[in-house]
């Protein structure tokens, strides 16, 4: 069919579905996307608490996973399916974009399929076919009110009038409020104030901040995402911060790799350093800064936020060949981001420093962690399939023993305070029957026999924090 | 832009060439509504997209996939009972449509192939996994894969082998297709641990196997009468193409006291492991020797003392590959080692691993080590440092990591034989791959004599051999693609490889449906008269997983022309019974049904 006489093209690791023809191809379908890090397996007796990927074990059948995904790339790029297939949409914007399957993948080979499933929803938004309508709906709350929830902008640093809180008109540190933090749980981000009034660490915030873009960028609106990055980085910069300081683990995300990402510059080159408020307060304690005091005497698990884990190494761009004569190396060789050195420890050690907790790992932990279902704008568009995620994963701290869940993103906790209320109220015993409808055939797991809850909470680890200090 | 694309159009214009039919059949109304009255509307679709994702698995991409031969299927379906399937199969038999069981889709045959109109029976919610840790036995569904099925087994202290193949395999399957991996050593092939089956024949019946055709109890693989199992054998027997198997027992093994303490999954990716948390109950050493010879002699020795749990030898590549997870981009870092290998490196590298359990007391572990010790001296043997942990033996099996290195990846020989014949065709396939089929048709292997295990103390040997390819090359869709490339690949599987297993005797038996020279012809007492006599008798209108097994003349019309000697091998084979080519109301862009 042809002579080998083409020549390699320079492309980027970017937002460009064509980029992923090759990772569509090379896709073997070997199901770590499904199921994560083999090493970490569970038992079928839970086969339930097995699965990486939050969407496929909603779904079962194949096209709602990466592999599934990775065909139907192959086929949009070949002309053997249009774009406008009405499931084309429906399955590109189920995906959480929780990173699990990426993390999974590079494991053992070097494909990119969360840059590829980015692509995907970008791809199809380009073309009129995205987003979903709720996120349009967000995306028109985001631009007239710069916050998700549509709410007065004038108001979103009202949390900081409450007495005893200290803002300081200009500091090294830049505290960079959620949206959530600002105006629904504002007792996250008063407990930042509080953490970091008590380290007596002077910071600041800008009165001028919007959202962070996250819903922007995971609905596909990749125009307005950037356009909402260098914005933000521009605010930043101007006021020549050097640290800032985020209370959600998908600001944070945000602020540190897909801004960069967007804008087509390193997490290095952005001028100012990005951490996550579990990172500083595990420091402040190390330091001394701060002490927890008060006893919590609680058996604890720890959800990891995909945004804080497996997502948060910091973005290098990249832009080169694959050559063909040559095993089809990159050249220069691409920096492949795996999730090993997300925070992790950090929000453990928090945990760890509080006398009384006493923690206890869930079967998905670190960089195998299960997505809280809270991501990627599913909960948005599907909602369905985001409360029988998150009510697995609610079951899964339920089931190692945990009385109490701790997570580091308020989405995430959102999700997990309603999926705890719903499980109280007879939703176990449905999450229960929906598994054994989708799996068990004969045969019942042993996660599936108990039908009562013991796990009594939710908490944000922020305000955990600072209500023991 | 990536450096791969090419425009729709062309890849189009391409894919009908390679292709030469319709991509998309439709299933007929009629026999979809039936089949939604079996299993539900939620769990029959035939949705394009959903239908994509059943394309390809595995280990059909290099020479189905690529070759325009792989097709979605025209529905799939996800049944949750035996009871179901078994009506499905009287539906098909009654349109004439023909079907596909998948459990991973990870085998070559576990995929629509060469035809469209294929039902894809998902059989992935089948889900059971019942262990009995006294009577060392289980009972489990076809959803089951081997990474799971190993931590069951561990919680129970109780284990069993987990393939090469991967633990992305499903046990079923792949204990029905051959079931391999170093711990067959003291285990036997998995193949032989099966005991009750519980299969729906082609013709819809659901028949019991083993003590279930007597009673409930799945513990005996043998009851009175003939031994039906052999017909469902994959890759010396029906390729998957002799109806479904829905439930099995299979023989476990007890392992170590408090397993789950010992064996501790550790580390973030990708360096993740199992941790040996107690070098008294589980270790594996390494052992370099000072020649080929010994080393093989020492396996012979090692294999009759009847220590150990596992003995094998892996490629050099292997071992570099596993290092190359140090480095941030995986490919390039394995290149930046293996560019500076030599032969003569290679020539004098050889290293054992041998895993020695505690599966009484700490004592025996100590005195399995002291033999050891003794038997590896006696052979020239020094005992090297081993990482205390199993990256991907015991439960995580690295299969996919084998395309890593040039992204492209297939094993030309895997063979049961004597020790001895294993260690002679490995030598031989290394040196000529070496010597005449390097870069840049394969990755040079400097004359690495592949990877080699100990079976059944000693009792066979386990061959395989891998070779590494570059898809840019051979992929008809790439803009790099090279005719003389494919070729010489072709000529290598299909002529040079079955050469060298007849000069050593050696039984390969990868490849088997297809490859004249393999288990075919008058040397093999025409065993492939037997194959197709079963599936006429059980499946004459060749529906259950065409074209399974192939029609080995049908297949030579496909090869170039230029393939003489392998085309006339095919045609000696008289083989005539699957429909790769299509004959009048079994071709793919519309099957017969009655009454249509």
């Amino acid at each position: 069919m042809q002579n080998g006489k083409a020549k390699p093209v320079t492309f980027s690791l970017d937002f460009d579905l064509r980029n992923y023809l090759w990772d569509s191809k090379v896709c073997l379908a070997c199901a770590m996307c499904k199921y994560g890090d083999w090493i970490y397996a569970v038992s079928p007796e839970v086969y339930d608490f097995g699965w990486i990927c939050p969407e496929w074990e909603w779904g079962v059948i194949d096209h709602y996973g990466t592999s599934g995904r990775a065909r139907l790339v192959n086929a949009l790029l070949c002309g053997d399916i249009e774009p406008e297939y009405p499931t084309v949409k429906e399955v590109a914007f189920r995906c959480h974009l929780c990173g699990g399957c990426d993390m999974a993948d590079k494991r053992n080979l070097e494909l990119e399929p969360l840059m590829m499933h980015e692509a995907l929803k970008v791809y199809l938004v380009d073309r009129g076919i995205g987003p979903m309508p709720e996120h349009r709906t967000i995306a028109m709350r985001i631009e007239r009110k710069g916050n998700y929830f549509g709410k007065n902008p004038k108001e979103r640093m009202a949390w900081s009038k409450e007495a005893g809180i200290k803002v300081a008109e200009k500091a090294d540190v830049l505290y960079f409020v959620g949206c959530y933090a600002s105006c629904k749980y504002s007792e996250i981000a008063q407990a930042v104030a509080k953490i970091l009034n008590k380290a007596r660490v002077p910071f600041m915030v800008m009165e001028e901040q919007g959202c962070c873009g996250y819903m922007l960028f995971v609905s596909g609106l990749l125009k307005e995402a950037t356009e909402t990055a260098k914005r933000t980085v521009k605010q930043i910069r101007d006021k020549e911060i050097k640290t800032v300081l985020c209370d959600c683990a998908d600001c944070y995300r945000m602020l540190k790799v897909e801004y960069p990402k967007m804008i087509g510059i390193a997490t290095k080159d952005l001028g100012f350093e990005v951490l996550h408020i579990a990172q500083y307060a595990a420091n402040l304690i190390k330091d001394g800064g701060i002490k927890p005091v008060k006893k919590f005497e609680n058996k604890v698990t720890f959800h990891d936020p995909c945004g804080l884990g497996r997502l948060s190494e910091p973005w290098t761009p990249w832009e080169g060949i694959r050559d063909p004569d040559d095993w089809g190396k990159l050249k220069p060789p691409r920096n492949f981001r795996r999730g090993t050195n997300g925070c992790y420890e950090p929000p453990r050690d928090v945990l760890r420093s509080i006398p009384g907790v006493e923690l206890v790992e869930m079967f998905r932990h670190h960089h195998n962690a299960f997505c809280s279902g809270s991501c990627g704008g599913v909960r948005e568009a599907f909602p369905e399939q985001q409360r029988f995620v998150t009510d697995v994963r609610m079951r899964e701290a339920d089931y190692v023993g945990a009385n109490v869940l701790v997570t580091a993103n308020p989405r995430s906790y959102e999700v997990f305070a309603e999926s705890l209320a719903r499980l109280q109220n007879g939703g176990m015993l449905r999450n229960i029957e929906e598994i054994d409808k989708r799996f068990s055939g004969n045969y019942t797991f042993k996660s599936l026999k108990k039908k009562k809850l013991s796990l009594e909470s939710v908490h944000d680890l922020t305000v955990l924090l600072a209500s023991v200090i | 832009m990536t450096s791969h694309y090419i425009s729709v159009e062309e890849a189009q214009e391409k894919g009908k060439l390679l292709r030469g039919k319709e991509y998309w059949w439709e299933i007929p109304d009629e026999v979809y509504k039936k089949i939604e009255k079996v299993v539900g509307s939620q769990w029959v679709t035939r949705d394009k997209v959903a239908r994509l994702a059943y394309i390809c698995r595995g280990y059909n991409r290099e020479f189905i996939w690529f070759a325009g031969q792989a097709f979605p299927p025209c529905c799939v379906v996800l049944p949750a009972t035996a009871e179901e399937i078994a009506e499905l199969v009287k539906i098909f038999n009654q349109h004439h449509l023909p079907y596909c069981p998948a459990s991973s889709g990870w085998i070559v045959s576990a995929t629509p192939r060469f035809r469209a109109d294929v039902v894809l029976i998902d059989l992935q919610r089948m889900w059971e996994w019942k262990i009995d840790a006294e009577e060392m036995r289980l009972t489990l569904g076809p959803g089951v894969r081997y990474g799971h099925n190993a931590q069951g087994c561990f919680e129970y202290d109780c284990w069993f082998m987990n393939p090469g193949g991967g633990s992305a395999a499903c046990v079923i399957p792949n204990h029905l297709n051959w079931g391999l991996s170093p711990l067959n050593y003291r285990m036997g092939n998995a193949e032989r641990r099966i005991m009750g089956v519980e299969w729906i024949s082609p013709e819809g019946d659901i028949v019991y196997m083993g003590s279930w055709s007597q009673e409930e109890d799945g513990f005996w693989g043998d009851s009175p009468g003939p031994n039906l199992s052999g017909i469902l054998r994959g890759h010396v027997g029906q390729h998957g193409s002799m109806g479904i198997v829905t439930r099995m027992s299979v023989k476990i093994f007890s392992f170590l006291e408090d397993t789950p303490e010992v064996l501790v999954p550790e580390g973030i990716s990708p360096r993740t492991h199992l941790a040996f948390k107690d070098l008294d109950k589980v270790r594996w050493v390494n052992v370099q020797f000072p020649s080929r010879e010994a080393m093989q002699d020492c396996i012979y020795k090692l294999s009759h003392a009847q220590i150990g749990a596992a003995i094998t030898k892996v490629p050099v590549f292997w071992r570099v590959l596993a290092a190359s997870r140090d480095g941030v981009d995986y490919k390039n870092t394995f290149w930046e080692h293996w560019d500076k290998v030599t032969k003569e490196e290679i020539d004098n590298f050889h290293i054992l691993r041998i895993l020695i359990c505690a599966f009484t007391s700490k004592e025996q572990l100590e005195y399995e080590v002291h033999v050891l010790e003794d038997i590896t001296k006696e052979f020239g043997g020094k005992i090297r440092r081993t990482k205390p942990s199993d990256e991907s033996w015991l439960k995580n099996a690295d299969a996919n990591g084998m395309w890593m290195m040039t992204s492209g990846y297939v094993s030309c020989d895997g063979a049961q034989e004597s020790l001895r014949c294993a260690f002679a065709t490995g030598e031989r396939l290394g040196n000529l791959l070496f010597e005449k089929y390097g870069p840049p048709v394969f990755m040079n292997e400097y004359g690495d004599p592949g990877w080699w295990q100990s079976n059944d103390f000693g009792h066979s040997g386990y061959l395989e051999f891998l070779v590494y390819m570059n898809p840019d090359h051979y992929d008809p869709l790439s803009p790099f693609y090279k005719e003389e490339v494919w070729a010489k690949m072709l000529k290598w599987y299909l002529e040079e490889v079955p050469d060298i297993d007849a000069e050593t005797g050696c039984t390969n038996f990868f490849c088997a449906d297809s490859i004249a020279m393999l288990y075919q012809g008058p040397h093999f007492s025409d065993y492939q008269v037997w194959i197709d006599r079963f599936k006429e008798e059980f499946d004459p209108r060749i529906l259950c997983n065409p074209p399974s097994p192939y029609d080995t003349e049908q297949l030579a019309e496909l090869f170039p022309s230029w393939l003489k000697k392998s085309r006339a091998l095919m045609r000696r084979a008289k083989r005539g019974k699957s429909t790769i080519l299509g004959t009048p109301g079994h071709q793919a862009t519309g099957i017969g049904m009655k009454g249509k």
